[in-house]
């Protein structure tokens, strides 16, 4: 059934046979959906907004034989039988391979769905006070009545998982509403990598619109340490909102990575609440925009926990038409009492036509913190190129060489050195190819 | 065959403002000259002239390289003919590392086909000159693994020009002072190292308003320059008299 209504809401929790306190919480939201305005954003114009995804026609449910992967994606994927996979085609799951150490651990790693079928007890408090309200958010409201896949990772106190955990999404047919909610909860002293990756097949020219829409929230027990990263180079048909909130408990650590270079529109609203005393967040955000391509970008640290810290490094390159957007905010609550905080927002503009605005907001409600901010947005020196081509390099080497250099000076704040050189690997790539 | 670089009646503008009003200078593999004179009187516009910098206008004259005119070659091409500026006041380049950088410098330069990037020297090669080079200048391999002058003290930025200059091995190069923010012994550290590299196969141009440097390097030709011109040339007794009665005397004219 194609079209996204109230009736594909009770299809889904028929189809995949939901208990009632789920399909209460799911209609509730839809209601939610139907009755909240329009977020007002300055970005979203003609094209890029809901209204520019037709939900009459998107195909949001999971279709009962699961689609294949494309050939041409099996290479990025690299499966390997030391990381946990979670890997979703459209709608549909194609598969969950946890790896070995998962079960010797006694770490839940599965779909969204078995999940509620088989953790009811683990999972249902998350539902019931979630980190994300639906209230909040228009298009939460939406992810909560229609979610349809997504990762529950727990892992248990004190265990170390060595191996990252994947969730690999593919869109592979043309107006696929694709909804995931992923709950991520690390038990005190635990430890784990989690990777979002999302991927298109080839359908770049195609004008018939796919929506994605993911919520990420992830619950941080005392001394816990999460790496997370969020890599997508979707096709440019595609809409992306993006939710992800960490609740951060005390001595927490919580490093974030995004990097969106694919999509036609991409919202991501990424906060870190740090509750616990000693909590640090630090988000890394680097976007490498171009042709028509919007980003609209919010990043929030609130340090409500007493000599809390957290830096966001937002860094975007923009070429062509492309424009980006990036809203970070430092909110220091009364009783952020010797909280430390850092915001940076750096653009490179590659064309005359390409945009991009820096929008820092400090709210600071107690004396004793620190708490600073630099934003820029330029063009490539000039004296830069000239300096580089007195030593050999051609004008194009020139410019690659200063834009990969800028990449890097965010790249560098990424703590593990695989990550970041799967994200630089994907920043190249994005840029050899042009486009 | 012996390189000589020959700036002819040279005459820059930049920005609309006439700056160089008729220069003639002339250096030859081998030869040490110092260009010396008073702060904005065209020093580094030269420079950068003749390596082609696209904001410095030639609105007569010419540059000649071995018979050729190369005044409408880009900075890349002519550093490819052997052309070298170390840089008065070095630029940050973030985030590229000078290793990885000194590498693609060095294939654009050396390899046979001149195409950055591609194919280029092996680099177990490049690699042992690097290390080479290091080792003659005195720096510690560790400096390569930094961030192409980012963070760099005035000093660092002036080693990292001359250890550049080692590695592109230039026939002929100017370097628009060099000595200056230096304390005596990185003034020391660099004109050693300016010292080993020179020799019959490296045409220098050093252009500074100190005496200083020229008591470590021994320059065949002093020139100074006034407003826009050279209005003497001599050797290395016009520096003591420089060093002696200042730049005072010169405003006469030649
Ligand atoms: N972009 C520009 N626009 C206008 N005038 C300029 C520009 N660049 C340089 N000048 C002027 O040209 C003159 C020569 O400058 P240049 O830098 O070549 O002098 P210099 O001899 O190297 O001086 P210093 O000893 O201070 O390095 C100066 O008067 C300077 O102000
Ligand atoms: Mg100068």
């Amino acid at each position: 059934m194609a079209g996204v209504s109230r009736e594909t809401v009770k299809e889904l929790i028929k189809l995949r046979s939901e208990p009632d306190w789920l399909a209460e919480i799911r209609l509730k939201a839809w209601e939610t959906f139907e009755k909240t305005p329009l977020e007002q954003s300055s970005m979203y114009v003609r094209h890029t907004d809901l209204r520019s995804v037709d939900l009459k026609t998107l195909e949001a449910l999971p279709s009962p034989r699961s689609s294949n992967l494309p050939a041409e994606l099996e290479t990025y994927i690299k499966e390997s039988s030391e990381s946990s996979l979670h890997l979703q085609v459209d709608s549909s799951l194609a598969k969950v391979s946890p790896a070995a150490e998962l079960a010797r651990k006694k770490v839940i790693f599965t779909d969204i769905s078995t999940a509620i079928k088989q953790h009811r007890d683990l999972i249902e408090p998350y539902f019931r006070n979630r980190a994300i309200k639906a209230e909040e958010d228009k298009l939460v409201a939406l992810n909560t009545a229609l979610f349809a896949n997504g990762v529950f990772l727990y892992v248990p106190n004190d265990v170390h998982l060595e191996a990252p955990t994947r969730s690999v999404k593919v869109l592979n047919k043309l107006g696929v509403g694709m909804f995931n909610l992923s709950i991520i909860v690390m038990g005190n002293g635990s430890k784990a990598t989690f990777v979002e990756e999302g991927y298109s097949g080839d359908h770049q020219t195609n004008k018939i619109q796919s929506l994605q829409s993911n919520v990420l929230e992830i619950h941080l027990g005392e001394g816990a340490e999460l790496n997370t990263a969020d890599i997508q180079s979707f096709s440019n048909n595609v809409v992306i909102f993006t939710n992800r909130r960490a609740l951060s408990g005390r001595d927490s650590n919580l490093n974030w990575v995004a990097c969106p270079l694919g999509g036609q529109f991409t919202r991501a609203n990424t906060s870190a609440i740090l509750d616990g005393p000693g909590a640090n967040a630090q988000q890394v955000e680097v976007v490498f925009g171009s042709g028509e391509q919007q980003f609209d970008l919010a990043s929030t640290l609130s340090h409500i926990g007493q000599h809390t810290t957290g830096d966001i490094y937002s860094t975007g390159v923009f070429k062509d038409k492309s424009k980006g957007m990036f809203k970070g905010m430092i909110k220091i609550g009364k009783t952020g009492i010797g909280s430390n905080s850092f915001l940076s927002e750096h653009s490179l503009l590659l064309n005359p036509q390409a945009r991009a605005d820096a929008i820092p907001a400090l709210e600071i409600e107690t004396n004793d913190v620190k708490c600073s901010h630099s934003a820029s947005v330029a063009q490539i020196d000039e004296e830069q190129i000239f300096y580089l081509m007195t030593r050999g390099l051609d004008e194009q080497t020139a410019r690659s060489v200063i834009v990969k250099g800028f990449f890097e000076s965010a790249l560098r704040k990424v703590q593990l050195p695989d990550l970041k050189e799967r994200v630089a690997g994907f920043l190249d790539e994005k840029w050899e190819r042009g486009r | 065959m012996v390189y000589e670089l020959e700036v002819k009646d040279l005459h820059v503008s930049v920005d609309g403002k006439q700056i160089l009003k008729g220069v003639n200078f002339k250096v030859k593999q081998g030869e040490i000259h110092a260009i010396m004179g008073p702060n904005g009187s065209g020093k580094s516009t030269l420079a950068y002239t003749i390596m082609g910098h696209p904001r410095y206008k030639i609105n007569n004259g010419e540059i000649i390289l071995n018979g050729e005119s190369i005044g409408g070659l880009t900075a890349d091409k002519r550093a490819r003919k052997g052309l070298f500026l170390a840089f008065q006041y070095p630029v940050t380049v973030s985030g590229v590392n000078l290793t990885s950088f000194l590498r693609s410098s060095y294939d654009s330069i050396h390899s046979p086909n001149g195409t950055p990037g591609k194919g280029g020297v092996p680099f177990i090669q490049f690699k042992r000159t690097l290390d080479q080079k290091l080792n003659l200048l005195q720096i510690d391999p560790s400096f390569t693994s930094r961030y192409l002058n980012e963070g760099f003290s005035g000093g660092e930025k002036k080693k990292c020009e001359i250890l550049q200059m080692a590695m592109l091995e230039p026939r002929i190069a100017v370097l628009d002072e060099t000595d200056t923010g230096l304390d005596i012994d990185a003034l020391k550290v660099v004109a050693e190292g300016v010292n080993k590299l020179a020799g019959p196969d490296l045409g220098v141009a050093i252009i500074t308003h100190y005496q200083r440097i020229l008591r470590y390097i021994s320059p065949q030709f002093v020139h100074v320059m006034f407003e826009g011109k050279i209005v003497h040339s001599g050797g290395k007794e016009l520096a003591d008299q420089l060093e002696e009665k200042g730049y005072g005397w010169i405003k006469g004219g030649a």
